[in-house]
């Protein structure tokens, strides 16, 4: 092998599945040792690039061009050339901890198996040496022997098994493919910081793949920009970012740090929405045979209020009981103690809202794929809510509330008539929009509304919640991990820990003065954009 | 995974209780006086009523109910009305018969679904995977009876290699034994065997789009190492449930198979005795059936925490 030659060389690689095309002419390169950050939207092809890497790509790929992995050709290589390849000199992380381990196999085993396969060892030597491996990626074996099983383990654990498994041979190369992207900040900070150290430590190169602007500003050294399969943009990071040279890395970077425009409003004297000491419970599985089945407080006394018209965050990690509230809010979870008074009423905590209530709060949720009966059109769909309007509208006055609703999140009555899989993941989220907003609800709570979009659509989509509440006077109830959003569209801000609120406050005084130890933590962990010099020049 | 057990073992005890009670009740609903039905049209009052009261028929039903129960329990399951001979004398020679024949269809299925199925799902959409899909509908379509009448024009009326019908007893010698119950066995099995291999084939194919499947070929594992170390366990679940219901229909819902083969199963007790108002038989043998039944699935559940941990319960 050249001294000089890189240790990855893909040229004009060319990729179609079944006809369709999905990478053009991607070339990239990588030394020994250092980090390439690939960035690009949903379909953008980093994946896939990051599968041809690995030659696991789906069936019916048809590929061209050529990768050189360590002066060999992997592109002409045969099956078991690759296989000797794979997890040796390449290890790979993927995105879902949650489903990336094999459910049935302890995590002993499941390291274990790699190491044997490349190594002649004995088993138990392998086993041996994954015990070392789990230690050097955070799971020390006194608190993680290898007998666990991935479904005892959190999301970070598991993560930082499949992470084990990747680098149990310290291959010369490491593929990361959104290696954080569900996991909460904090975790995602300390996962990252043990993607570097395992880097900086044994000298592995490492592709790391992601939509998240800053991770990539924060750990690598090289960058490369992808969108529909093509190479756009690539350079050193810090030149990168300082030039942001391609109009659609410029776009990018803008979004990431997209602030919509807001007016003021003038807060009411009364609360919309009051909670009082709420409370909800979970019952648990039973731990012994004859035991008490335990109860888990997901809320804890929680109080707070939302006033009209204003937009208040929920900002806490997976499991702080966050979801929970805003479902107790909507009484879509039972409540076991205290109070939810809605413009004064007090609502029967844990029983079913009345009409009246059930119009005056609505939500969209999460994942825009999952949130919608696929067997209705957009219609039907937007105007599920009607049904709680004590005098229906008329058919044409329904026709033309649909219109204008669609209207107003900026679709058109055309999109009336389709169903739900003619949209893209954005559009679909404006069409919840739609279906929150038809009744003029007084709130809206979004749990997670943007969090499974692209950095582009969801500065568009902040842009039409901010106009909207302008309007329409809505007041939000914000439910998000990621504080970069929560900054941008809320004016308060309540930080959720354990089922307890541990702070709150003015969302910009808290965010730039932070009290409680956990808030600060939170802040600390989320990655940050560096600033650009390409930008402060132009304003 | 002991409180996993006990929980399996209580579920189980409290269906068979229910079970009795609702088998001993449906059965008293039913019209038909098995004494009179004895004793045929003519018989004098006083002659049923001392039949009656000799089998035990005019106690009252809780006192009837209970001693049919204390009586299952230990091995007396009382005089068959028509045969005057002892139900469990009659049940253990028929048990002989089902059981052997059962279990023998079950491992047939078995060994044809397991490598059909796996090979259909290696091979997904390709000539080997379409070519075995296309067997296995012709497997469900076809009528077992029809299946195993075809069998003896050919293996025992054309070749003679088996007898057309009748079971020697396993006095004769197992190899015998095994011999008249191989062409039921696979006149049995085929329709259970496509059944199987299709589920077998699905679920396999949703595990093989799982992520781990993935992050198992990224360790350098070749497709077929993958596919049997990482997806087969995982895939075990369904095809577990499947057996468990197949079990306990190849024991009882032998009926038209035995017939066809003229052996002496429990179908055929069953479809006699209830032909004859043998009462105390068809409650007999419902229940065993419903024991066995039962049983299985306990041990298609301990199967379950065996193959996946997740259900052992404890965290």
């Amino acid at each position: 092998m050249n001294d000089n030659a890189p240790l990855l060389d893909m040229q004009n690689l060319n990729l179609s599945i079944h006809g369709t095309s999905i990478l053009e002419n991607v070339s990239l390169q990588l030394e020994a040792g250092s980090v390439l950050g690939i960035i690009g939207e949903s379909g953008s092809g980093k994946s896939m690039t990051a599968l041809s890497i690995m030659q696991l790509l789906p069936l019916g790929s048809s590929v061209t061009g050529n990768i050189r992995f360590d002066g060999q050709l992997i592109t002409d290589m045969d099956e078991s050339a690759l296989c000797d390849i794979r997890g040796n000199d390449i290890g790979m992380v993927f995105q879902e901890p949650m489903t990336a381990l094999n459910p049935v196999q302890n995590i002993g085993e499941q390291v274990a198996e790699c190491i044997a396969l490349h190594k002649s060892v004995s088993g138990k030597q392998a086993l041996v040496e994954a015990a070392a491996v789990l230690e050097k990626v955070g799971l020390p074996n006194n608190e993680f022997p290898l007998s666990r099983y991935p479904h005892q383990l959190s999301g970070g654990q598991r993560q930082r098994v499949v992470i084990a498994i990747a680098v149990a041979l310290e291959p010369k190369l490491l593929i990361a493919d959104e290696p954080t992207t569900a996991l909460d900040v904090t975790t995602q900070a300390e996962i990252l910081e043990l993607l570097k150290e395992l880097v900086s430590d044994s000298n592995m190169a490492m592709i790391l793949i992601t939509h998240d602007l800053a991770v990539v500003s924060e750990v690598a050294d090289h960058m490369v920009i992808m969108r529909n399969g093509q190479v756009l943009d690539s350079g050193p990071t810090g030149v990168v970012f300082n030039e942001l040279a391609h109009p659609y890395t410029r776009a990018l970077y803008e979004a990431s740090s997209h602030t919509p425009e807001r007016n003021t409003t003038d807060v009411t004297e009364v609360p919309l929405v009051e909670l009082d000491k709420l409370v909800c419970e979970y019952l648990m599985p039973r731990r012994s045979l004859f035991g008490p089945r335990r109860r888990f407080r997901a809320v804890n006394e929680v109080s707070m209020s939302v006033y009209a018209g204003e937009s208040v965050g929920l900002v806490g990690e997976s499991g702080c009981g966050k979801s929970t509230l805003a479902k107790a809010l909507l009484g879509l979870s039972p409540v076991q103690g205290g109070v939810i008074k809605f413009g004064g009423t007090v609502s029967k905590p844990g029983g079913v809202l009345s009409r009246q209530l059930r119009r005056e709060m609505q939500v969209v949720f999460q994942d825009p794929y999952s949130s919608f009966n696929p067997r209705h059109r957009v219609a039907r769909l937007v105007a599920e809510p009607l049904y709680l309007l004590d005098s229906p509208p008329s058919k044409e006055e329904r026709v033309r509330l649909i219109n204008s609703t669609l209207e107003s999140v900026g679709l058109s009555e055309h999109d009336a008539d389709k169903y739900i899989h003619e949209f893209s993941g954005g559009q679909r989220q404006r069409i919840a929009i739609a279906r929150a907003l038809i009744i003029k609800p007084a709130l809206i709570v979004l749990d997670e509304a943007v969090s499974a979009l692209d950095v582009s659509v969801r500065a568009q989509v902040l842009d039409l919640l901010a106009n909207l509440a302008d309007t329409h006077q809505l007041a939000y109830l914000f439910i998000s991990h990621d504080l970069s959003v929560v900054r941008s569209i809320t004016d308060r801000v309540l930080v959720m820990k354990e089922g307890q609120i541990v702070e709150r406050g003015e969302t910009e005084a808290l965010f730039s003065a932070p009290q409680h130890e956990y808030t600060k933590k939170l802040l600390a962990a989320a990655p940050q954009l560096p600033r650009s010099a390409a930008l402060s020049t132009d304003t | 995974m002991l409180h996993y057990i006990f929980k399996r073992t209580l579920i189980l005890l409290a269906t068979l209780i229910v079970a009795s009670l609702v088998v001993f009740v449906s059965l008293e609903i039913v019209p038909g006086d098995p004494a009179s039905y004895m004793l045929g049209l003519n018989a004098q009052e006083d002659t049923v009523a001392a039949l009656r009261a000799e089998l035990g028929l005019d106690k009252p039903k809780i006192a009837r109910y209970f001693s049919w129960v204390s009586g299952l329990v230990t091995g007396d399951f009382g005089t068959s009305y028509t045969y005057r001979t002892p139900v469990a004398d009659m049940v253990q020679d028929r048990m002989w018969v089902s059981l052997p024949l059962a279990i023998y269809a079950l491992a047939l299925s078995t060994l044809i679904a397991f490598p059909a199925g796996v090979y259909a799902a290696s091979r997904r959409g390709g000539a080997g995977d379409t070519t075995v899909m296309g067997l296995t509908q012709l497997g469900v379509a076809i009528p077992n009876f029809w299946f195993a009448m075809l069998l003896v024009l050919l293996f025992a009326i054309k070749l003679r290699w088996f007898s057309a019908g009748g079971f020697p007893g396993w006095d004769a010698g197992f190899f015998q034994a095994m011999k008249s119950l191989t062409l039921p066995a696979i006149a049995l099995a085929l329709p259970q065997a496509s059944i199987l291999t299709r589920v077998m084939r699905s679920s396999l194919l949703d595990v093989l789009n799982e992520d781990f499947m993935r992050t198992a070929r990224a360790k350098g594992l070749t497709r077929r190492q993958a596919l049997w170390k990482h997806a087969l366990r995982n895939a075990m679940i369904p095809v577990l449930t499947i057996m468990g219901l197949q079990f306990s229909f190849l024991l009882a819902g032998a009926i038209i198979i035995e017939n066809v083969f003229y052996l002496p199963g429990l179908g055929r007790l069953i479809f006699q005795s209830i032909a004859s108002r043998d009462l105390i038989v068809v409650e007999s043998v419902v229940m065993l059936l419903v024991l066995a039944v039962v049983l299985v699935t306990f041990l298609v559940d301990l199967a379950y925490a065996w193959v996946d941990p997740r259900l052992r319960g404890t965290r």
